[in-house]
């Protein structure tokens, strides 16, 4: 805690002593804005690398370019709002994720790969999942910070089960889904923001175990489809099936491993080019980048997204309010495990799963999510001065 | 407030985890012991092998003997097969397949093409693991046939235009210019690319499997072409990177036959056979089946071959493209062996054919002076055993006829067995001036014992017996006696001689020493016609043979065939050999339990002699009786007595002929 009140007040010059300032553009931090920007641009260009074909193909880059005009838009109107109204908001947020994800299940959703997660309008599918984890991370920082909590930030046990049973409902949901991979970035989510609440760390690494020996029973039970049980395990040995997951691994390091320190150039790529990367467009954008643009280019978006993460610590370590610091402890855990598992499985370290890199990988949903979460910290960032709830 | 701690630790696992990935990226990148751009750019790279055409065979006149046609074909595309139902697991796939086959099955039975739906699988299976290129499962289908797979539209089936081996000739030749088969899998296709650098094969290739089409297969086959394209991940050809290697179409062979000739010849042995067929043999003897046979005429002067024929044949065409299941085990039980090109590979006793070797022997030696009379008794009596009286020490003439009085000249137009088996006796009790193997030095003066050098497969060396031999063969302890040189005298006992040999034993003796190796191919040309290669007349042996033994024995021959004595004389009856003589010698190898061979070697005109001849013909009797009509029918053809008839080009195509048009508004209920 290097910064203190009275230098921030000499910076801004608009302490008003626990009201809420009127928003300003001052209080934004623009570096983040700007790494965030640099990502959704370098995403931009190798998905049109990578979705190209040999008949210039641009409706993906040109969704994209939608997805994150929209995204961006509805990050700004959240940045603008004080994030104290989110509470307000909750009972109606929780209510509308939930029909959403009981409506997906009926025939109004559809099935893609193995998930029935998504909502079909015209050419646009919607994964009403990624939204969810916008409104299980206000939800928990909600009920963390329900009464006021004191300078320790020890919760009750009666707020711990309040904040299961929000994570149980939601979580629950996805899992019907079968949109398994999500059920991880739940996971990390609940874990930063118990770390945040003062939560003792013995429960946190009580529950981490727990997690930990209900997915192995999970995996060793069968209880998982076929499809996903391969695409988790086939890490281990990727030549098992040269025509799935282990031989979209194989071809991920190729596609990386060619790249070398400066990469084969952009639109150069022959793993890319001649698609021998399956979603190469979404869950494997980072060999494509790797692969095209080299270690130089990887690492850059490796920087960005640490520089992002950070930025978000930050904030979450500057906001007045524990409300704030809560909300942005559990933007960074849903950012940082999506950035550690997408650039993992891409290289092998780890399984393989649906989970996009975020502002990079092609996807509406994700992309707004991510967006829009963005615009919670800003939001924090704007008003961080805010002391109390309402 | 929170705690700095707990943001702290928030960040440690941000840091770790972004050192850690960072790690790995750098490890892939910058250090990787893993060279993945060699490995990607042998994913993407295929080099594809396409067939040169293959160069032709020709016979002398430059007539088309083997020629490389288009062919309609239907293919089968494992690439292609590999897609259908996809996102079904395997047995899925296999169900989805078998629709497929079963309606291309139908279609391809329809055409007249014997196919199961299993087969359709098996093949599947079999070119799922080997090559990008598809595999032919019907050729010569009609146009019909070709609209209606396109319009189906199965996956996987296509029918093109493939380079196709045709033989417009049939069994006319079949044994001297063989057949080409395919390359049944990847590692016959290596095992032969290694032995033939830059003429790379693949499954499902054509090549020499017998013939010249086989001893040839480094010319005819030609270079193919390398292209090597770029893939992407469907398998898809999305360019050329380069031609690794350009094709060069395969060299003309041309070979020193007449295909008509050749058909002549062929139908000599084949109605001689018959004739012998017909012919009852006497009560007590095994029945004539006069089936297999062989006759070579060679050219005295220059070592080619004329003729070449081997009863029975059959037709190459229909092994290009492997062969019907029930045909094919016909053609391996087959008792006569239609495969056996007898006149290089058949092993026959030479009988009397082998007289004039034992004669020059006897002549050179100063064993026994041409002009000394021997008394044929009919039977002879081994003198080193005449005490013991034993059947083993008895030999006889043919039918134990007395001949009487014989010199060397009537012992060979006579046909003397005793006056041989005296010699033969002879030359082993006194081998120490005669040395052990006087026979079979001889013998080899004149090619026997050795493979005749032929440019064909399975030239066999036949067998020309010794001590060595028989110890190698049936065991030390083994021994040769006097017996075993009395045989061979006669060119009975072990010794085993190929018509091709005799022939060219016959051809020594009519040039008076000169041996060649036979050729059967005069050159080699490229496709521009430019010769590349040529077989001038190879020369094995140029010895002279003593005069004083050649002349004898050439009187022998001649009176053979000119004198009312001879053995061949009904043979030649009425043949004006006084505008064209002949010298010739019948033999009579005896086999057991089977009926006679025939056999007659002969060379003419007998005193500027042109062309040697040698007839074996199976079961058929006495070598006057066979074989020798069957020669004389040959020279008249050699002495333009008789002109051969065209060859006939063979009828059935094997399937509609490629270049059918369509007809419109032919309807057939």
């Amino acid at each position: 805690m290097t910064a203190t009140t009275g230098q921030w007040s000499r910076s801004l010059g608009r302490n008003e002593g626990g009201r809420s300032p009127r928003p300003s553009l001052l209080g934004v931090d623009w570096s983040l804005v700007l790494a965030v920007m640099a990502l959704v641009a370098i995403g931009g260009i190798t998905i049109y690398s990578a979705t190209r074909g040999p008949l210039d193909d641009r409706s993906f880059v040109t969704k994209q370019a939608i997805f994150a005009a929209v995204g961006g838009g509805l990050a700004a109107a959240v940045a603008w709002i004080d994030f104290g109204k989110f509470r307000e908001w909750l009972g109606i947020g929780v209510v509308a994720t939930v029909v959403a994800l009981v409506a997906v299940l009926t025939p109004l959703g559809t099935e893609i790969n193995g998930s029935q997660a998504w909502f079909r309008f015209g050419g646009f599918t919607v994964q009403p999942a990624e939204f969810t984890k916008l409104t299980l991370i206000v939800a928990l920082a909600a009920v963390f910070t329900n009464r006021r909590s004191d300078d320790d930030g020890v919760a009750s046990l009666r707020t711990h089960l309040a904040a299961a049973g929000i994570f149980t409902l939601l979580a629950g949901l996805v899992f019907l889904e079968g949109e398994t991979g999500s059920l991880l970035v739940y996971g990390c989510i609940l874990l930063a923001v118990l770390l945040l609440a003062g939560t003792p760390v013995r429960w946190i690494v009580a529950l981490v175990l727990a997690g930990v020996i209900s997915v192995s029973l999970l995996l060793s039970s069968g209880a998982l489809e076929g499809y996903r049980e391969d695409r988790l395990l086939s890490f281990l040995n990727p030549d098992a099936d040269p025509q799935s997951a282990g031989y979209q691994v194989r071809q991920s390091l190729n596609a990386i491993g060619s790249g070398g320190l400066g990469g084969q150039g952009l639109f150069d790529g022959p793993v890319t080019q001649l698609r021998f990367l399956p979603e190469q467009q979404t869950d494997f954008i980072f060999a494509v980048i790797a692969e095209e643009l080299g270690f130089i280019g990887a690492a850059t978006v490796l920087a960005l997204e640490a520089f992002v993460l950070f930025r978000i610590l930050r904030i979450a370590q500057l906001a007045r309010n524990p409300f704030g610091s809560l909300l942005c402890g559990g933007v960074f855990a849903m950012l940082l495990y999506q950035v550690a598992q997408n650039a993992g499985m891409n290289m092998s370290l780890g399984p393989v799963t649906g989970i996009p890199l975020p502002f990079v990988s092609y996807g509406g949903s994700s992309l707004i999510t991510s967006l829009i979460a963005i615009g919670i910290v800003q939001s924090v960032a704007i008003h961080r001065y805010r002391v109390g709830g309402p | 407030m929170i705690s700095g701690a707990r943001f702290a630790a928030l960040a440690f696992v941000a840091v770790v985890a972004f050192a850690g990935l960072g790690a790995r990226l750098w490890f892939l990148q910058v250090m990787s012991p893993v060279d993945f751009v060699e490995v990607v750019e042998q994913q993407r790279t295929r080099s594809i092998v396409t067939e040169a055409p293959r160069g032709r065979i020709l016979d002398v006149n430059g007539t088309v003997l083997a020629d490389t046609r288009e062919s309609l074909v239907v293919t089968l595309d494992a690439v292609q097969l590999r897609e259908v139902g996809q996102g079904l697991d395997s047995e899925g796939r296999a169900a989805a397949r078998a629709e497929v086959f079963g309606e291309a099955a139908a279609i391809l039975v329809a055409e007249g093409v014997k196919t199961k739906v299993d087969d359709l699988e098996r093949t599947y299976q079999r070119a799922a693991v080997q090559s990008l290129k598809p595999v032919v499962v019907a050729e010569d289908v009609a146009i019909d046939t070709w609209i209606e797979i396109e319009e189906r539209g199965l996956p996987g089936f296509d029918v093109e235009r493939r380079w196709v081996r045709d033989y417009p000739y049939g069994e006319i030749a079949a044994h001297i210019i063989g057949h080409v088969g395919e390359v049944r899998s990847s590692a016959e296709a290596e095992a032969l690319t290694a032995r033939a650098p830059g003429r790379q094969y693949q499954a499902g290739d054509a090549v020499g499997v017998r013939g010249v089409e086989a001893t040839f297969e480094s010319r005819l086959r030609g270079q193919p072409e390398i292209r090597v394209v770029e893939l992407d991940a469907f398998a898809q050809v999305v360019g050329t990177r380069e031609i690794a290697q350009p094709a060069v179409p395969g060299e003309d062979v041309i070979l020193t036959i007449d295909i008509d000739l050749q058909n002549a010849v062929e139908q000599v042995l084949a109605e001689e056979l018959e004739a012998a067929r017909l012919r009852p043999a006497c009560l007590t003897c095994e029945p004539h089946r006069g089936r297999n046979g062989s006759i070579v005429v060679l050219d005295v002067r220059t070592g080619e071959v004329v003729a070449m024929a081997s009863a029975p044949s059959y037709d190459p065409n229909e092994w290009v493209f492997g062969i019907p299941a029930d045909q094919l085990d016909y053609l391996r039980t087959n008792l006569d062996s239609p495969f056996l090109n007898r006149a290089v590979s058949g092993l026959y006793p030479a009988g009397s054919t082998f007289k004039p070797v034992t004669a020059y022997a006897s002549v050179t030696s100063g064993a026994r002076a041409p002009t000394t009379i021997w008394e044929d008794e009919g039977v002879y009596q081994l003198e080193s055993c005449r005490e013991e009286g034993g059947p083993g020490c008895r030999f006889q003439n043919a039918g134990a006829a007395a001949l009487g009085p014989v010199d060397l000249v009537s012992s060979l137009s006579r046909s003397s067995d005793t006056y041989y088996y005296s010699l033969g006796e002879t030359f082993w009790v006194e081998r120490d001036t005669y040395g052990e193997t006087i026979i079979q030095d001889t013998a080899e003066l004149f090619g026997f014992g050795a493979p005749s050098g032929v440019q064909l497969p399975a030239d066999s060396a036949g067998r020309l017996p010794d001590l060595e031999w028989l110890q190698a063969t049936y065991g030390d302890d083994q021994g040769w006696f006097t017996g075993d040189n009395v045989n061979l005298s006669i060119g009975q006992g072990e010794l085993l001689v190929t018509p091709i040999q005799l022939a060219n034993a016959y051809s020594t003796l009519a040039s008076g020493g000169r041996r060649y190796e036979p050729s059967v191919v005069a050159e080699v040309r490229t496709a521009d016609g430019e010769v590349v290669q040529a077989f001038t007349p190879r020369i094995a042996a140029d010895e002279r043979l003593q005069p004083d033994a050649l002349g004898p024995i050439r009187q022998g021959l001649i009176d053979a065939v000119q004198t009312e004595a001879g053995t061949a004389w009904k043979a030649f009856a009425e043949f004006p050999w006084n505008n064209y003589p002949i010298a010739g010698k019948t033999g009579t190898a005896q086999v057991t339990r089977r009926a006679d061979f025939s056999l007659f070697a002969a060379y003419g005109p007998a005193l500027v002699p042109e062309y040697a001849v040698a007839a074996v013909l199976e079961e058929s009797g006495f070598g006057g009786e066979a074989a020798a009509p069957a020669v004389r029918r040959v020279f008249e053809y050699l002495a333009g007595l008789n002109e051969p008839a065209p060859a006939p080009l063979r009828t059935d195509t094997g399937g509609a002929p490629a270049s059918t048009e369509l007809e419109f508004g032919v309807f057939e209920p």
